[in-house]
């Protein structure tokens, strides 16, 4: 019973590291990047609009993240994920032309809402290969990635604040080579596990 | 070498030299007796906050000359608002800084209604100066003119009017950068350079050395560091007679002269009236035009509704003065005017091409200057003014200087007005006016065609998008990888 205890905890842990550890690197670099396209990081810029902005990106992102690791992924699922994602996107872009680019408190949530679908398909993909774990288990791989990603949001805006709000450009382009680095790292540890390919 | 070929030698060397022998030909030549155009620039403050009551002074013991001073567009045009917003108290030479920014000033636009200030920039954003504080600048424009309808380029803060204020188009629209950034060859500066019109920039002393914020969207600039000077080279430059044709003087980082708020707006007003005094006192003042402004509202009320200019949204009225020995004394301009309007002034005189597109559609501020029209017996040109008001005010030996600790003492009010120049009931022109007048009416030329916006390949949209889906097909591998297993 113990071994078995200590084999899940063993999984978790592992889960977080070859899933939440990237995925939240992949879906923070694809926030950040959505942010820059959109031009939605040029409109905060007034102390109001960062608690609706967080609260935005908190809910979003464990609501999604959570909904992405529990649900039990199929490549339809993925593709059904990334189009609605798409569309959450393309309407959070909408609704910031909409109100040319001046975004009070609610609007705000309801943008970060809608950009934090990322965190979805992301989640769904990351779970795609080996759905190994049990419900609680992949509960904890989805909060994780929402915890992770938030971190990261948290500690660029302390940067990109303390920085003058200079166009951080490079922000999500960090955070996209760290998410390459750590998927070859997965990659890796695959390959490592692969049995040996026996010839003749 | 025979006859033809010495003769093609000839041509070709004619052909090449044409065109410098012309642009220096152009670095020269101006429109207007003006020879030198002086830019001053400070930042954040709105017309009616400056102007609000001008030129009431009720303390004043000259209410004839007050009387017979023109009125702008201010509060006192609409005086219901004056119960809404608040003086700030005599003795006070500050605010805490209204909140600003591309949000904030949209919400206090409240597309075109200009009642919303409470909700965007806040309560600061409702009080005004007069001339408790702001006496001498108020002679300022007694003396010489001030325009009531010179709006900001665009409804933000300071980057985006100043890529205006230099290049007459902004790549940003809110305090952000870099990148992207513009190419030197499209600012004024890279206009001047290549007509050979001689240009200088002048910053604080302790921003030499630093990579000075007001040109930081500008690519390129580096490169010109030899047209940068401190203000102390341009003090030096003015006693000399070797200023160049056209100057910046930025007021920006340097420690509160720019009258940023929460700055004291008195050290930035010392350190102006120190300046014109010494370009009063100089042997350019006979040509000289000062165009001094301010960068953007920031946060604080105006009741104009801004308008819309070739498309543009104009952002708040900032406050506008020109001083000249061709200014009109006493004089209030009507004329729509933005930041790009000092560059087709620029254009303008020295026989450019309008820089883009939007600087060949904007007012020149032409009807500032009297260039025909004698005063009297004593012919178009004034005679400099030099500004001395005694203890009340006392002006600086230096461009870098410090507060005078005893600012309660100060009677600030009691420096306006001053004795007119000439009698302002026999003047040769009307006190207010307005024009329309632009480059495009004199010709179709621009400088710049397309407006560029420089943004490196790490931060394109087509190299994050190359990585994300590097991400992807690295991710899927893996993906497949242990699926197979």
């Amino acid at each position: 019973m113990a071994e078995n205890n200590r084999s899940r905890v063993v999984n978790v842990i592992k889960g977080v590291l070859l899933k939440s550890v990237p995925g939240s690197l992949f879906s923070t670099a694809l926030l950040l990047s959505y942010a820059y396209a959109s031009q939605l990081i040029y409109t905060i810029g007034d102390v109001r609009q960062l608690g609706p902005l967080f609260l935005g990106v908190v809910v979003g992102a464990v609501l999604y993240s959570l909904v992405g690791f529990l649900l039990k992924p199929t490549y339809g699922l993925l593709l059904t994920a990334t189009v609605v994602s798409s569309v959450l996107l393309t309407a959070a872009y909408l609704v910031m032309v909409r109100y040319s680019f001046v975004l009070d408190g609610t609007i705000i949530l309801v943008v970060t809402l809608m950009l934090t679908s990322i965190y979805l398909p992301v989640g769904i993909f990351l779970d795609l290969g080996r759905p190994a774990h049990l419900t609680g288990g992949r509960a904890i791989l989805g909060v994780s990635q929402s915890l992770l990603s938030i971190l990261f949001i948290l500690l660029f805006s302390i940067y990109y604040e303390e920085t003058g709000q200079l166009n951080f450009y490079f922000g999500p382009l960090i955070f996209l080579l760290l998410s390459l680095i750590s998927f070859f790292v997965i990659l890796a540890v695959n390959q490592s596990k692969m049995p040996a390919r026996v010839s003749g | 070498m025979n006859k033809k070929g010495a003769i093609l030698v000839v041509i070709i060397l004619i052909v090449l030299l044409l065109p410098i022998g012309a642009s220096s030909i152009s670095g020269q030549n101006t429109r207007t007796p003006i020879k030198h155009v002086i830019n001053i620039y400070f930042e954040n403050h709105t017309f009616d906050n400056y102007f609000g009551t001008y030129p009431q002074s009720p303390q004043s013991s000259k209410q004839d000359i007050i009387s017979s001073l023109p009125t702008p567009v201010n509060l006192l045009s609409n005086v219901s608002l004056l119960s809404s917003v608040r003086a700030i108290p005599p003795g006070n030479f500050s605010t805490p800084d209204p909140i600003e920014g591309y949000t904030a000033y949209h919400t206090d636009w409240n597309h075109g209604s200009m009642n919303n200030f409470l909700n965007g920039s806040g309560p600061y954003s409702m009080t005004y100066y007069d001339s408790s504080q702001l006496g001498p600048i108020w002679d300022l424009a007694e003396q010489y003119s001030m325009g009531d309808m010179y709006f900001s380029p665009l409804l933000s803060e300071s980057a985006p009017n100043t890529m205006y204020y230099l290049a007459g188009f902004s790549p940003v629209f809110n305090d952000y950068g870099p990148p992207p950034g513009i190419p030197f060859s499209q600012t004024i500066f890279g206009e001047l350079s290549s007509y050979n019109v001689s240009w200088g920039l002048y910053i604080p002393k302790q921003s030499l050395a630093s990579n000075y914020s007001e040109w930081n969207h500008i690519e390129g600039m580096n490169s010109h560091l030899g047209n940068v000077g401190t203000w102390n080279d341009f003090t030096s430059e003015l006693e000399n007679g070797t200023i160049p044709s056209v100057s910046y003087i930025f007021s920006q980082e340097a420690n509160g002269t720019d009258q940023a708020a929460p700055s004291n707006i008195l050290k930035g007003e010392m350190w102006l009236i120190y300046l014109v005094n010494k370009i009063e006192e100089s042997p350019i003042w006979n040509s000289t035009a000062i165009f001094i402004t301010w960068d953007d509202p920031g946060g604080y009320y105006d009741q104009v509704s801004p308008p819309v200019l070739d498309g543009i949204q104009l952002g708040f009225r900032l406050p506008f003065i020109v001083v000249s020995p061709f200014a009109k004394e006493g004089y209030i301009s009507n004329t729509i005017l933005t930041h790009p309007s000092i560059l087709a002034f620029i254009d303008y005189n020295w026989e450019m091409p309008a820089l883009n597109q939007f600087v060949s559609r904007v007012n020149i501020p032409i009807d500032f200057f009297n260039f025909h029209d004698s005063y009297g017996q004593n012919g178009i040109l004034r005679e400099p003014i030099i500004f001395n008001f005694g203890d009340n005010f006392p002006v600086p030996k230096a461009p870098e200087f410090t507060l005078p600790t005893n600012l309660q003492s100060l009677n600030v009010s009691a420096t306006f007005p001053m004795e007119p120049q000439y009698n302002l009931s026999s003047l040769p022109y009307p006190k207010t006016g307005s024009v329309t007048f632009n480059l495009s009416s004199i010709s179709p030329q621009v400088f710049v065609k397309q407006n560029s916006v420089l943004v490196p390949f790490y931060a394109s949209y087509s190299f994050l998008f190359a990585f994300i889906l590097l991400n992807v097909i690295v991710l899927s591998f893996g993906v497949r990888q242990r699926w197979k297993k």
